[in-house]
Formats: structure tokens, C-alpha cells, sequence
């Protein structure tokens, strides 16, 4: 780039590092240097005009000057700059990725390329939605099939010069199947809110399920006799909430593709969650067998329900409540004392 | 007969593997695999990487 503008490299080195320190905009104007300003090789020839060079020259200087005025902000709140300047360098790579050629060129050409890049990429996450959602509703052998087909497509297509701009749509629907696989999203069911208060044993159902939401089941209006009662809790993606009344000891297993379990005072987080905490009823009580299986969520099994609208983010929400729960002192304690 | 340099090499090596994901998941979904993402992540990064490989050393050509 010291060569392209007739600097000293070194300077160009101390001004990138420089920028990157003031708020960032060094790493977006390094990045797109490296996209758009040709290799030492592509010089010759290099159909560049004179305005076009001094086009780009005060393009790089108003960024230099944004960077320095917004910079003083830190790299989160550099403004628009930032994301906006993210959003067209994603748009380049893109671009690069699929036509296999440097994005260089006239800025009309640039800009032309950044917008089909970035067009692409609002097609492939149109395909990536549409694939998470067909995949999780039942279809994933059908879009599994998809994959293979373009998978196919693109060998067939490499005799005969190839067809690079089909990597990028397959990816986007092989990846989302992939997470649905892993997590076991199963959205069948519905979706929103549902709240479930059976009144009485018989109105007890053995399976509650739900797409994705909460899903709140409370027994504790129910007078549950000694003895096993299984209880199968299946969301797609969201909370499920299982509300007990004092009395009932609750043994629960559950299988969690990305998220947590919180069973009164016992939890456990993370992906690929195997939970399994075997409990024996008190002579003469009740036991809830519980069964969860959760594809992104949460599943908790309380005595009493706590609000959730304590403000702050997700995260502050649940660290308070889960401190304010073991104040509380919810406890398993209708079960038999574990060795 | 056709000459190897005459194949889009990136567009051979990105089908390949892709075909073999999309079976491996096409298993998943059809019940004969159980994958978690334990499985599945070392596997799509494994894709991923093999587009962007001989993506690189196609230009480097």
C-alpha cells in the first residue's frame, strides 16, 4: 500500500496500528486495504485513472478523520462507522469468496461488487431462516436431501467450469440443519406462551410439548397420591417451567442441546447436557418422574414461581433470580436423604 | 479426455464434501445417527475449512 500512494511502508504500518488503538477504524481500513488494493503481481496493467486514485485517496482520509473524531468513543460506539464499515468489507469478502477474484477495481466497482456480496448474503440468510425452520418442523431429511443434491450439483458442475456461487446457498442450508441435529430442535407443537394447570390426576397428561416459547406446567393445585406419576417435557427452542407442590419429590433426566436445567437447588449448563438426577420419594409420598427434553432453552422445576421483570439484561435477570431463589431455599424435600 | 486443470477444483472439493455432510445429516434426521453438537461441530468446521482451503490454493494457482 506504501508503494500504491508512494509512502514509506513503515509509516502506513504505525498509522494502521495507530487507528486500531484509537477506536478501531484501523482494522476496517487494513481490511479493506487488503481486499481492494492490488498485489505487487496485478500492478502492471492496473487500469486505475488518476481521479479514480485520488477518489480513493480522500476516501482513506475521511475515514482517517472519522476514525480519529469517533475514536475518542472507543470501538463500540464509533457510530455508524463501524458497522457500516463491517457491513461493506463483508460484502467484498463475499463477493471474493464466490467470484474467486479480488474485489479491486473503480470504486464504481467496488461499490457494485460490495452490494452484490452483501445481497447474496441476505439471500443465503433468507435460506439459512427458511432451513432452520424447515428442519426443525420435521423436513430434515428433506433439506439433508437438499444438501446432498447441491452437493452433487457442484461436483457435476466442476467438469464443466464449476459453479462457485452455489457453495455459499449450501452452506447456508447445511449449517442451520446441523445446529438442529445437534441440539435436537424439535419445533412441532406450537408456539408463544402456554400455560398448563391440570385441576385434577385425570386431567394430568403425560407429555407437555412445545415449539418454541415458555411452557409453564403447574401442578400445584394437584393432590397427588403416593406413588410414580411420569411427566415427559419436550420444547423446541424457549423455557419450560415445571411448578410442584411442596410435598412431591421430583426425579428428572433430561437431555439439553444447548442451554441449562435448574432443578430447585441443583443446576447444570452448557451443550450436549445429559441430566440425571435420580430421586427417591419419602415413605408415603408422591414422586414426579420427569422427563425434559430441551433443543435451546431452559428447563426449571420450582416450588413457587418468581417474576421475571426485575429489568437489567437476560443474563442479570437469571443471576438475580437464581440468587434469590437460593435464598428462598427451594429444596427437593419430599425426597428420601440421598448418602 | 478431459485434463485436470480443466476442473473447477473449488467446485469439485466443496461437492464432495458437502455430499458427505449432507449424508451424515440426511443419517441424523432419518434416525439412523444420533449426533450432538460434541459430533456435529468438529464436522461442519471440518467442512468449512475444506471450502476455504482449496478455495485459497485455487488462487494461489
Amino acid at each position: 500500500m506504501g508503494r500504491y500512494f508512494g509512502i514509506d511502508p513503515t509509516l502506513v504500518r504505525i498509522g494502521f496500528v495507530a487507528l486500531a488503538l484509537l477506536g478501531g477504524t484501523g482494522l476496517i481500513v487494513y481490511a479493506a486495504a487488503l481486499l481492494l488494493v492490488p498485489l505487487d503481481e496485478e500492478e502492471a496493467g492496473d487500469p486505475r485513472t488518476p481521479r479514480d486514485r485520488a477518489l480513493a485517496v480522500g476516501i482513506a482520509v475521511a475515514l482517517i478523520i472519522a476514525g480519529l473524531v469517533f475514536g475518542s468513543f472507543g470501538f463500540v460506539f464509533g457510530g455508524a462507522l463501524v458497522p457500516l464499515g463491517f457491513l461493506v468489507l463483508i460484502g467484498l469478502a463475499v463477493w471474493w469468496l464466490v467470484s474467486g477474484e479480488r474485489p479491486a477495481g473503480s470504486p464504481g466497482d467496488v461499490v457494485r461488487r460490495a452490494a452484490q456480496g452483501i445481497g447474496l448474503l441476505i439471500a443465503c440468510a433468507a435460506l439459512a431462516v427458511a432451513s432452520f425452520f424447515a428442519s426443525g418442523l420435521g423436513g430434515g431429511v428433506v433439506v439433508a436431501g437438499i444438501v446432498v443434491a447441491a452437493g452433487a450439483a457442484l461436483v457435476a458442475a466442476a467438469f464443466v467450469g464449476g459453479a462457485r456461487w452455489l457453495v455459499l446457498p449450501a452452506l447456508a442450508i447445511a449449517l442451520p440443519l446441523a445446529f438442529v441435529s445437534a441440539a435436537g430442535i424439535d419445533l412441532d407443537g406450537g408456539f408463544g406462551e402456554r400455560r398448563e394447570r391440570p385441576a385434577t390426576v385425570a386431567d394430568l397428561d403425560q407429555t407437555y410439548r412445545l415449539g418454541a416459547g415458555e411452557l409453564v406446567v403447574d401442578l400445584r393445585e394437584l393432590d397427588l397420591p403416593a406413588g410414580d406419576h411420569p411427566l415427559r417435557v419436550r420444547v423446541g427452542t424457549g423455557h419450560a417451567l415445571v411448578l410442584v407442590p411442596d410435598d412431591v419429590c421430583v426425579a428428572s433426566s433430561a437431555e439439553i442441546g444447548m442451554g441449562g436445567v435448574q432443578v430447585f437447588d441443583r443446576t447444570s449448563g452448557g451443550i450436549d447436557v445429559d441430566w440425571n438426577d435420580g430421586r427417591r420419594a419419602r415413605r408415603g409420598a408422591a414422586r414426579l418422574v420427569l422427563e425434559g427434553d430441551i433443543g435451546l432453552g431452559f428447563l426449571e422445576v420450582r416450588h413457587n414461581e418468581v417474576d421475571h421483570g426485575d429489568g437489567g439484561s437476560p443474563f442479570e435477570r437469571r443471576r438475580n433470580r437464581i440468587a434469590r431463589e437460593n435464598a428462598d431455599g427451594e429444596r427437593n424435600a419430599a425426597c428420601a436423604a440421598t448418602s | 479426455m478431459r485434463r485436470a486443470r480443466d476442473i473447477d477444483r473449488q467446485s469439485l472439493v466443496a461437492g464432495l464434501v458437502l455430499v458427505l455432510f449432507g449424508v451424515v445429516l440426511l443419517l441424523d434426521r432419518s434416525g439412523t445417527l444420533h449426533l450432538t453438537f460434541g459430533s456435529i461441530a468438529p464436522m461442519a468446521f471440518a467442512v468449512v475449512g475444506a471450502i476455504l482451503l482449496v478455495t485459497g490454493l485455487s488462487r494461489r494457482q
